[in-house]
């Protein structure tokens, strides 16, 4: 009896210490999560803690200061830029730490060794389309420039004294949560963060849909719906009617190279989506009331806390330079200092082409080449996944670059093998641009930093003090002959290859412009009249209202700018609404139907937070095009529709075209008929909407639930509901996933005339309360005056400081 | 029920047992609390397997009083953290499991699962003793 009792409990107990020092399944483990003294409550930091505690570090020449204001932003002083980027190392990880080293491990596909089996595609595909391989060329590329060496090493060591100095107590929350540990920070995973970006920003491509629907449609209905250049409307990044020098060589085309198969039935790769975006302009003093330039930017990224984002100040000598930060990175990204200030959006260039590589057998060592069979490379990937056997996965290589898509994705078949050719492939160093920029105080020195920047391409804008404006749409783009690009090709002959780039040069730019402003937001960089051919997912509504609004407004204060980068007109709707009402039957409508159509007509296409009419257009519009692109629909193939500009454009040119009809009906529908089928279907979905919701106010912002999501996509770490209006395709970019993350308004020269705000917070610790306390303002259209202090200024939002010493 | 010596001399037992209660429960905390401080989570098992075997002459309760012990440690540690941290963390990280959004709720739960192993523990080091002490 004793000895079963002995015996009990101490099987009771043991297993207990297995439950409570290991992860069982998705629970993290009970004592390492729960237990006050190392576990989650650790990270319960008291409620109006501040940075202050001191530290010292071998790699530190001197002493440095971390000013920290009332936001949490660090202005970091140093006397020396080694200790400057060793210090911005430091904080970002004190902050962020397992942000970055998340999104690291998702761009060298090595998440599931954290999470295991379930994510083990996803690393595949990270593998697969060659982030690493990006990754490896880039730094050995970086580390050829002394400079820019030098700062990664710095940051790195900052990284790492922060690293050093945890315990398991102290870790962020989310590494007991899910049960692992930090491992230690390299120059590598800085620049796999930067493919990271590069992969979310770059590849605005339909290769595979593109092919798909060139068989189904034929080349010249294909070419109508999705076409180059829109005759009208376009109103590119550089002015129409801008000469252009002329380019160097003939413009070929590429002839009748397309895969002749159906390209593909999925998709299995992560793509920058379409409401992936941003804005930028500025304006010189000919438009503002002070005389100053005014640049604005808001990059739209998916909204997530962590922020993709952190305010920074980096000061030393020579350099003084405030902005938005990525964690991982070092330097500013856009941003400003005493004399410059420059801001980014994506250029929507596409720069990543798909090749069907044709292998001699199964074996793959062999693919067809110019009549000849070129050895293949072969390179085994390796997989540790957590609580299961390691994975191999072998990737082929060939000149094209790596055969990412093959049977795995393709039902087994063993003839469908595309290899991916990718400006993220080659060796860049994008960290150069962002450090010139950083020091650079004129034209010519913004000039002399883009130049390095390659891959993802952006439109950097760019004012200065002394009233220059300017725009270049920068990156390494490809010199490609005409409608090379656009489809998967054939890869086994050189005909189809990049013959070159186009030269840095010759890259759409304008410098101060007659109508005193620049701008963009993902539409052309240019006319058809540019000498080179580029293709693209472009932007047609933003640039739009952008530019008419400036081209409006005159004697601009930091306000209006504000105001416009909050701005919910909806030019969209402007345009597709008077099309569905004027098609829609009202016969037979029913009380409550003839209510929303009401609202809709008095509607001034504003997609306000606060307006129900948002919520009828929206789901109207959207059920009109499912009608309409029935076409598109199963099939058995992978296939993208018109977006919205194209749709448009089409029903205005071709408003009796076959493609309108239903093919899965016996009668013939007209615009009419879809138009009213979409209507009516809208408002039983919606009826039945405010059935399901009889406590939620039926307006655009609830409707719409605009969620900052947390990296572990844990709902409880999340913030969701957030009221506010936009969309994509709107200036006020905001859909339910994505948004404007940093929105800017700084106006070099005039001092103290910076402003900003990102849906987030600086802390990635979900218990303080600089987690998220932007959020609410942010909806509000609200912005927080920059602070670009002065070494040893007392400024009264100054809250604490945190100082670094070398240690002997 | 009839009187017997027996009886009696129990209900001295019990009475002396439920004297010691209370002592047994500090010193259990204050040590296995000490140890977490300075050493791993899993020291408290040792902690309180040793001090259940020391003390089992004493009391009779092991599992009540390590349970007791463990239970205020981690309970009041997560209290006096979470108060200071006005819950924040702790109103978010109870949204994790299917539980009404309560941090005192969270705090309890703690407490709890610090009292389980903390009862076990004793428990194995009282019995123990009682298996190698014969009793006459």
């Amino acid at each position: 009896m004793k000895f079963l009792r002995f015996i009990i409990s101490l099987i009771i107990t043991t297993s207990l210490f297995v439950v409570y020092q290991y992860k069982v399944s998705d629970l993290p483990p009970i004592a390492k999560f729960f237990s006050p003294f190392v576990g989650f409550w650790q990270n319960a930091e008291a409620e109006n803690l501040l940075p202050s505690t001191a530290f010292t570090s071998p790699y530190l020449k001197d002493k440095v200061e971390v000013v920290y204001d009332d936001r949490l932003v660090p202005h970091i002083f140093a006397q020396n830029e080694e200790d400057l980027f060793f210090t911005q190392g430091y904080v970002t990880a004190q902050h962020r730490l397992w942000q970055m080293d998340m999104q690291t491990r998702v761009a060298a596909g090595r998440l599931s060794e954290i999470i295991g089996e379930k994510v083990l595609n996803r690393d595949m595909e990270a593998r697969r389309i060659g982030l690493k391989l990006g990754a490896e060329r880039s730094l050995a590329f970086t580390n050829l420039n002394p400079k820019t060496k030098k700062i990664l090493e710095s940051y790195t060591a900052g990284v790492n004294a922060w690293i050093t100095s945890l315990t398991p107590a102290t870790f962020p929350m989310e590494y007991k949560l899910l049960d692992f540990e930090p491992e230690l920070w390299s120059p590598a995973k800085a620049m796999l963060l930067l493919k990271y970006m590069a992969n979310m920003l770059t590849g605005y491509e339909t290769d595979f849909e593109n092919t798909n629907a060139v068989k189904l449609l034929s080349f010249d209905v294909f070419n109508e719906l999705f076409p180059d250049f829109p005759d009208s409307l376009l109103d590119p990044i550089v002015p129409s009617g801008t000469l252009f020098p002329e380019r160097a060589g003939k413009l070929d085309s590429v002839g009748n190279k397309f895969l002749p198969q159906i390209a593909a039935l999925s998709y299995p790769f992560e793509r920058p989506e379409a409401d992936y975006g941003s804005n930028n302009w500025a304006v010189n003093g000919s438009k503002t009331a002070n005389g100053k330039p005014i640049l604005c930017n808001d990059p739209h990224l998916g909204l997530n806390l962590p922020s993709i984002w952190f305010e920074v100040q980096l000061n030393a000598p020579g350099i003084n330079v405030y902005g938005a930060t990525i964690p991982g990175s070092p330097c500013i990204i856009s941003g400003f200092n005493d004399s410059i200030a420059w801001g980014i959006t994506n250029a929507a260039m596409d720069v990543k082409d798909w090749y069907n590589i044709k292998f001699r057998d199964k074996s793959r060592n062999e693919y067809e080449f110019n009549g000849k069979w070129m050895p293949s490379k072969k390179v085994v990937e390796r997989f540790k996944v957590r609580g299961k056997a390691t994975v191999y996965d072998t990737i082929v290589h060939t000149l094209h670059g790596p055969v990412a898509y093959d049977k795995k994705y393709n039902h087994g078949v063993e003839t469908e093998n595309r290899a991916l050719k990718w400006t993220a492939h080659g060796p860049s160093n994008e960290l150069l641009t962002l450090y010139k920029l950083n020091v650079g105080q004129n034209y010519t020195d913004y000039v002399d930093a883009i130049q390095h920047y390659v891959c993802p391409g952006q439109n950097f804008v760019f004012a200065a003090a002394n009233n220059d404006i300017a725009i270049w749409q920068q990156g390494k783009f490809v010199d490609r002959n005409t409608q090379q690009g656009r489809f998967v090709q054939d890869g086994t002959d050189s005909s189809t290859l990049w013959k070159g780039y186009i030269p840095q040069n010759q890259n759409p730019h304008v410098l101060n412009p007659e109508r005193g402003f620049v701008s963009s937001a993902n539409q052309h960089p240019t006319d058809q009249s540019y000498p080179y051919y580029y293709t693209g997912i472009y932007e047609y509504f933003r640039n739009r209202r952008i530019n008419q609004r400036l081209t409006e407004m005159s004697n601009i204060k930091a306000e209006d700018m504000m105001k416009l980068q909050n701005d919910n007109y909806n030019l969209y709707a402007e345009e597709s609404l008077p099309l569905l009402i004027k098609n829609l039957n009202t016969q037979g409508l029913n009380t409550s139907q003839k209510e929303i159509l009401a609202q809709l007509s008095g509607w001034t296409f504003y997609n306000d937070a606060e307006l129900a009419a948002p919520i009828y257009y929206e789901t109207w519009w959207t059920k009109f095009r499912d009608l309409l692109w029935d076409e598109f629909a199963g099939n058995n193939r992978l296939l993208a529709t018109p977006g919205a500009f194209h749709t448009i454009r089409f029903l205005k040119r071709f408003p009796s075209s076959e493609l309108i009809d239903n093919v899965s009906t016996p009668i013939t529908e007209t615009l009419k008929t879809l138009a009213t089928q979409s209507f009516v279907s809208m408002s039983k979905e919606l009826q039945q909407y405010k059935a399901n919701h009889p406590k939620q106010e039926f307006i655009w912002a609830n409707f719409k639930n605009t969620t900052v999501t947390h990296l572990s996509q844990q709902a409880a770490f999340s913030v969701s509901g957030v009221q506010n209006g936009g969309n994509s395709g709107i200036v006020n970019a905001t859909s339910s996933k994505k948004g404007p993350s940093w929105r800017m308004v700084v106006s070099p020269g005039s001092k103290g005339d910076s402003y900003g705000i990102y849906p987030g917070g600086q802390s990635g610790n979900v218990g303080s309360r600089f987690y998220a306390n932007f959020i609410a303002d942010w909806a509000k259209g609200k912005y927080y005056q920059l602070l670009l202090l002065q070494p040893n200024e007392k400024h009264p939002r100054i809250l604490s400081t945190q100082r670094g010493t070398p240690k002997k | 029920m009839k009187s017997t010596p027996g009886f009696y001399q129990l209900k001295e037992e019990r009475q002396k047992s439920r004297k010691w209660f209370l002592p047994r429960v500090l010193l259990l905390a204050a040590f296995s609390g000490l140890a977490q401080v300075y050493l791993p989570w899993w020291s408290l098992i040792f902690v309180c397997a040793i001090i259940g075997f020391f003390t089992s002459a004493l009391n009779h309760s092991p599992f009540f009083a390590g349970f007791t012990a463990l239970f205020l440690v981690w309970a009041c540690f997560a209290f006096y953290l979470d108060s200071h941290n006005a819950h924040l963390l702790s109103s978010k990280v109870v949204q994790l499991f299917p539980l009404p959004t309560s941090s005192f709720l969270l705090v309890c739960i703690t407490g709890i699962f610090g009292g389980i192993i903390g009862g076990f523990a004793t428990l194995v080091g009282h019995s123990f003793q009682k298996l190698i002490v014969k009793v006459e």
